[in-house]
């Protein structure tokens, strides 16, 4: 014996199928400059950077950390990976009053050959796409152990190929954070990413690209936003075999839809992020971490520099269960 | 068997290092129900090509024969060839075969052998001269030794359901045709019976165009073209008269192609320097008129190759005309029974063989060499192939492109090409638009194809163990190999680059890369 469903329950049921939706997934979304971090340091950690006070560049982890930086520190970095994808950052940072920080930040990511045909499969040249992302960061101490931040980032993206580029500059985002010293052991940070100017707080954008003739000749317009990102960070100071061994963790959850926050989880998705930094002499760190499948490791070394420092690192990641292997990121940072 | 060893067409993959194609010159072109043929003027290698996928499909090949092929049409399931063997060889004038629509597989061949004694010697004149077909009859020429009929096996699998082919020879002045020639299928046939024909009967005609009329109601007629004239007679009867054509020289006339447009009841014949039409079945044939305003109709063309190619496409038939001046393509559009064209003038932008229609073969000193039409969705595909530059294949609708300038790709997944490589979202004409795979296996395998983002976020699995065949120059299914410039949730992806990874299970590994610039969208 059977017992038929009330009529309210089918309306119901439908209601929540025609409302369903399938879950969005991150990959082909926008924003996977932002994602793959900057700094070679925070690399070989695993892409964390959020709640260190020594990222580079600050403004682009957390504007929240800048006042912390009690000298200028500059920093450069190239990241070139497999399938001829280059990449790179720089940066500027430093204290600007004694409860305030500032710094300008550079990302760069592009893919150097990109063979281009056309529908017929006429060669059209070589597109040598490049995206750079441009971070402004600004942040106030509101007591000794604790800060507020907020960045502006611009992001430009072209397309090189046939004359033509893939424009854009995407003005107006804004990431606002916070950093909070537990102690001398214990820190951390949330930030909230790319926010736009409207009432969703949505970083929404349209993006034009043109080529002329000899590349299929079209212009197309994008319409786009960056995910909206939450970060949780905590940085973590042990010891290991009588040496310092810097723990950091980062749980980030995107947003993939334009609205000031969806309740819908097929809107959302989650990562992880782990890294270690071990002080194995005063000159040398070694490092490890992993960023979802993104497996890293590293190392720093610092050259002697009277009293200021400046430190080479190196890092080397294994993308998504070692789909790719890219040995070659290497930077500098100094303390003026 | 010698002869039989000959056509023992086992035909062996072989493919151009830097050419998608066997060649740039490649006269001879024929489709079947699969695709189209073209050959290389060596006559044994071949290009395989198959219109209808996207991005086209192109399999080359060579078949190992001594002779190669001088002719062809395709069936439902296979192609039939006729072979040329040069001089030097001793034994065999000409065969018949047949190859499935892979050009893996020999079916039914014949082979003229020599009669002993007279091993240098070909002026016997049988050769494979024409081929025809209506149905599942088969109407094979060969040269003075007549033409024959043959029907071909219900399966599909076989190109005669008998086990051999009575050629009737045509006397010189009579009507009747007599049987000269028994030919065994599978079995080299000796031809030292043409001679007896020839002592009892005179010199018969030598066979050079076939065509049958199946558009009136009632009869199915044999057009045969010969050396002296035009004959007509029923299909399957044994009476040809002479058709009398208006020919601006009196005597006899060689016939070198006949046409017939079955669905519109007409029929050309073109004589070296000549065309004439019928809209009567061949009962009576006309010189086509001039238009004003036309530089060169067909009568005051010179100099063009005795063997014009013509194919139909929608109500206009195009015949290449083939004119030894370069830089002159020679071709001539006819429009039922009127001459409309020629060179791409006028007012015919659907048919335009020019360089603004991609058809560009003048600069290159060529000319047309052969033409084909296959029927696909939408329309008649075109396949023009000429003297030195490749194969031009014109889709419904489209452009035409050469193939022969496509890329060849670097086996065993070395190299996996996208195209268009800027994605975004629609063409042209407002369709969907896909971003295509080209790629190369080593061996056959199962293939799985992702897409990632700059990231290395998977985007999409376009197809997970999918059987391809290995050694073409192309995806094997193009329909499936390609994506549509979407990730997993059905969405369109954002601006950016994306990489396309190629694996099979052989251990062959490659990767795409593709621009989006289509976006999200709001």
């Amino acid at each position: 014996m059977t017992r038929r469903l009330p009529r309210w329950a089918w309306a119901l049921a439908l209601a929540s199928a025609a409302g369903a939706t399938s879950p969005e997934i991150l990959g082909g979304h926008e924003g996977w400059l932002d994602r793959m971090g900057g700094g070679i340091r925070e690399l070989g950690m695993g892409n964390t950077g959020t709640a260190s006070e020594e990222a580079m560049p600050a403004a682009f982890w957390n504007p929240a950390i800048l006042p912390f930086n009690r000298q200028t520190a500059v920093g450069v970095g190239a990241d070139v990976r497999s399938l001829q994808r280059n990449g790179g950052y720089a940066g500027v940072q430093g204290r600007v009053a004694a409860n305030m920080g500032f710094g300008v930040g550079l990302l760069n990511r592009g893919d150097w050959n990109v063979p281009a045909y056309d529908a017929d499969e006429k060669p059209l040249g070589t597109a040598r796409p490049q995206a750079l992302g441009s971070y402004l960061g600004l942040g106030v101490k509101s007591s000794r152990s604790n800060s507020f931040g907020a960045a502006v980032q611009w992001y430009s993206y072209d397309l090189d190929l046939g004359g033509g580029t893939g424009n854009v500059n995407v003005i107006g985002i804004f990431n606002l954070g916070w950093y909070k010293r537990w102690g001398n052991d214990l820190k951390t940070a949330v930030v909230v990413r790319n926010l736009g100017l409207n009432a969703d707080l949505s970083a929404d954008f349209d993006q034009t690209t043109l080529t002329n003739e000899d590349a299929q000749g079209f212009e197309r317009t994008a319409s786009d936003f960056m995910p909206k990102t939450l970060v949780a960070a905590v940085f973590y100071t042990s010891h290991a075999f009588g040496k310092t061994l810097d723990l950091s963790a980062e749980a980030l959850d995107y947003q993939l839809k334009r609205e000031l926050y969806s309740s819908d989880a097929n809107f959302h998705t989650q990562a992880l992020r782990l890294g270690a930094d071990w002080h194995v002499t005063d000159q040398l760190n070694a490092r490890a971490g992993m960023d979802q499948g993104n497996v890293s490791a590293g190392f720093g070394f610092a050259f002697p520099w009277g009293r200021r420092k400046l430190i080479f690192d190196y890092a080397i990641v294994a993308e998504r269960g070692f789909l790719t292997i890219n040995p070659f990121a290497v930077g500098f940072r100094a303390t003026l | 068997m010698r002869a039989a060893a000959c056509l023992g067409l086992a035909a062996a993959l072989g493919f151009g290092q830097g050419d998608p194609l066997v060649s740039k010159a490649l006269p001879h072109v024929f489709a079947d129900q699969a695709g189209f043929w073209a050959f290389a003027a060596d006559g044994l290698h071949y290009s395989r090509i198959d219109p209808s996928k996207d991005p086209v499909d192109i399999r080359n090949g060579a078949l190992k024969l001594h002779g190669g092929v001088r002719g062809g049409v395709g069936r439902s399931a296979s192609a039939l060839l006729f072979f040329g063997y040069p001089a030097s060889d001793s034994v065999t004038v000409g065969g018949l075969a047949a190859l499935d629509r892979d050009g893996k597989f020999p079916q039914d061949t014949i082979a003229f052998q020599r009669p002993a004694g007279q091993n240098k010697s070909i002026t016997l004149g049988v050769e494979f001269s024409a081929l025809a077909l209506w149905h599942d009859t088969i109407v094979v020429g060969a040269g003075r030794g007549g033409f024959a009929l043959a029907k071909a096996k219900p399966d599909g699998q076989g190109v005669f359901a008998g086990d051999s082919l009575i050629f009737l020879a045509l006397p010189d002045g009579e009507d009747t045709g007599t049987a000269a020639l028994r030919c065994k299928i599978n079995t080299a046939c000796k031809v030292s019976a043409i001679a007896e024909v020839n002592d009892k009967l005179g010199e018969p005609d030598s066979v050079s165009a076939l065509a049958v009329d199946s558009s009136a109601a009632d009869s199915v007629w044999l057009l045969i073209g010969s050396q002296k004239g035009l004959r007509r007679g029923l299909l399957g009867g044994k009476t040809f008269l002479p058709v009398s054509l208006p020919a601006a020289k009196a005597g006899s006339i060689r016939i070198e192609r006949i046409f017939a447009e079955p669905s519109r009841a007409l029929l050309w014949v073109f004589s070296g320097s000549e065309c004439f039409f019928s809209g009567d079945h061949g009962r009576s044939f006309h010189k086509p008129p001039r238009i004003a305003g036309i530089a060169s109709a067909p009568d005051s063309l010179t100099g063009f190759d005795p063997a014009p190619e013509a194919v139909f496409t929608g109500d206009t038939l195009v015949v290449n005309f083939n004119l030894s001046n370069p830089g002159h393509p020679g071709l001539v559009f006819f429009r039922r029974d009127t001459v409309i064209a020629n060179r791409g003038a006028g007012d015919f932008s659907d048919i335009l063989f020019d360089k603004a229609d991609s058809l560009d073969i003048e600069s290159g000193q060529g000319r047309l060499t052969g033409l084909a039409a296959m029927a696909g969705a939408g329309g008649n595909h075109l396949l023009a192939g000429t003297s030195s530059k490749g194969l031009f294949l014109r889709r419904p609708g489209k452009a035409w492109i050469n193939l022969n300038s496509l890329k060849a790709l670097k086996s065993g997944l070395a190299e996996v090409i996208t195209f268009p490589t800027l994605f975004s979202g629609t063409a042209a004409d407002g369709t969907p638009e896909f971003v295509n795979l080209g790629y190369r296996l080593k061996k056959n395998g199962k293939v799985t194809i992702t897409v990632y983002d700059y990231a290395m976020e998977k985007v999409k699995t376009l197809v997970k163990n999918a059987p391809r065949l290995g050694g073409g120059n192309r995806s094997e299914k193009s329909a499936e190999d390609r994506w549509d410039g979407k990730d997993a949730s059905g969405r369109y992806v954002s601006v950016g680059t994306y990489y396309i990874l190629v694996e099979s299970d052989q251990g062959e590994k490659g990767w795409g890369k593709a621009i989006a610039v289509h976006g999200r969208g709001p």
